[in-house]
């Protein structure tokens, strides 16, 4: 009984936590950082060149939310002994611990929507399983972070419905097919459960990884890709660290 | 000066979108004075909101014409997320007054 109340007491000060663990949370901290930073950028490039009006308004305020939620979390990062002092700060990197797939700009407007359902979708399911973190500066960010994302999700869910059946609909399949993998990797190899077992999150990898698949079923189904039960992820060419799956290039 | 002072300072802070108080709009969630330095605790309608520096600036401003204020320090909170509630009546009724449905 002491040592499960001793597990689940609120922690705000991360040097409370083993090594182990207190690396993997700013691992966890700076690709969610990271990631959100790019999925901002990358919105923004299609501020003045989305199919309508209202989408590219739509993708001018998610590419802010997106900014302004890679800046609450990065500055959590300054409690953290073992991080550079550059990055909470944002000085210039030459290393990010972003999803590779957002190292080049959308080509297509489909990748945006794909981008936002699966990238975006993924760092939801991750954040909701932080709603109840006992390391309380995370899961204090977690609740208004994922307050907006809703309306990200009924935008890319709205969009991805009509794509898939449009005659745009073999090019969504082509971006969800690239980008799936990476944002299934994202999670974690199976055995990499450290944060769930120090309850900052309440789903082991595999568990957040099934969670998101259910999400995105339904869509996978209508985007006439295969179902993700049947893929093989490509776990050689992904780093733990920073969570990118490298494609090679 | 007390908290109520500093309460009413920053209701001369307005929000650069709307022209209305910050704290009509719900932002400031605390206000202290300990050893002449306010601590405000402020949040923001939304994480990317262009306005925060601004804001941030202008309460400092704001407070350091206090008598008794040498020093402000302003904590960032998310928790609670800002909706509406947290709007007072007059903020309420400024926002519908001009056709916002609130």
């Amino acid at each position: 009984m002491t040592d499960d109340r001793q597990q689940t007491t609120d922690i705000l000060d991360p040097k409370q936590f083993s090594d182990p663990t207190r690396r993997a949370l700013a691992d966890f901290i700076l690709a969610l950082a990271d990631t959100k930073r790019m999925l901002g950028i990358r919105y923004a490039e299609w501020c003045d060149s989305a199919p309508a009006l209202e989408a590219a308004v739509a993708a001018s305020a998610m590419a802010q939310d997106e900014l302004g939620h890679s800046r609450a979390l990065l500055p959590l990062l300054k409690d953290f002994p073992d991080v550079d002092p550059g990055i909470p700060d944002e000085a210039p990197r030459e290393k990010f611990s972003s999803v590779v797939y957002l190292d080049q700009s959308f080509a297509t407007w489909q990748t945006f929507v794909a981008a936002n359902i699966l990238i975006g979708g993924a760092l939801t399911i991750a954040l909701e399983a932080a709603r109840n973190s006992r390391y309380v500066p995370l899961r204090t960010r977690a609740g208004k972070i994922l307050e907006e994302e809703r309306f990200h999700w009924l935008h890319g869910e709205g969009w991805w419905k009509r794509l898939a059946a449009s005659k745009d609909a073999p090019e969504l399949a082509t971006r969800v097919e690239a980008i799936l993998p990476h944002a299934l990797c994202w999670f974690g190899r199976a055995d990499d459960d450290a944060l769930a077992r120090d309850h900052i999150l309440d789903a082991n990898p595999n568990e957040l990884r099934a969670r998101f698949s259910q999400r995105i079923a339904p869509l996978i189904a209508q985007a006439n890709v295969a179902p993700i039960a049947d893929r093989n992820l490509p776990w050689a060419r992904f780093d733990a660290t920073t969570r990118r799956v490298d494609n090679g290039q | 000066m007390s908290a109520d002072g500093l309460w009413r300072a920053l209701g001369e802070v307005n929000d650069p979108e709307f022209p209305m108080s910050i704290v009509d709009l719900g932002l400031v969630y605390g206000v202290a004075l300990e050893n002449d330095c306010a601590q405000i605790k402020l949040t923001f309608t939304a994480m990317g909101c262009p306005a925060m520096e601004m804001i941030l600036d202008d309460v400092r401003a704001r407070l350091l014409q206090e008598p008794g204020v040498r020093d402000v320090q302003i904590e960032i909170v998310w928790d609670p997320p800002w909706n509406k509630s947290h709007l007072t009546e007059h903020g309420r009724e400024l926002l519908q007054s001009w056709g916002i449905a609130v």
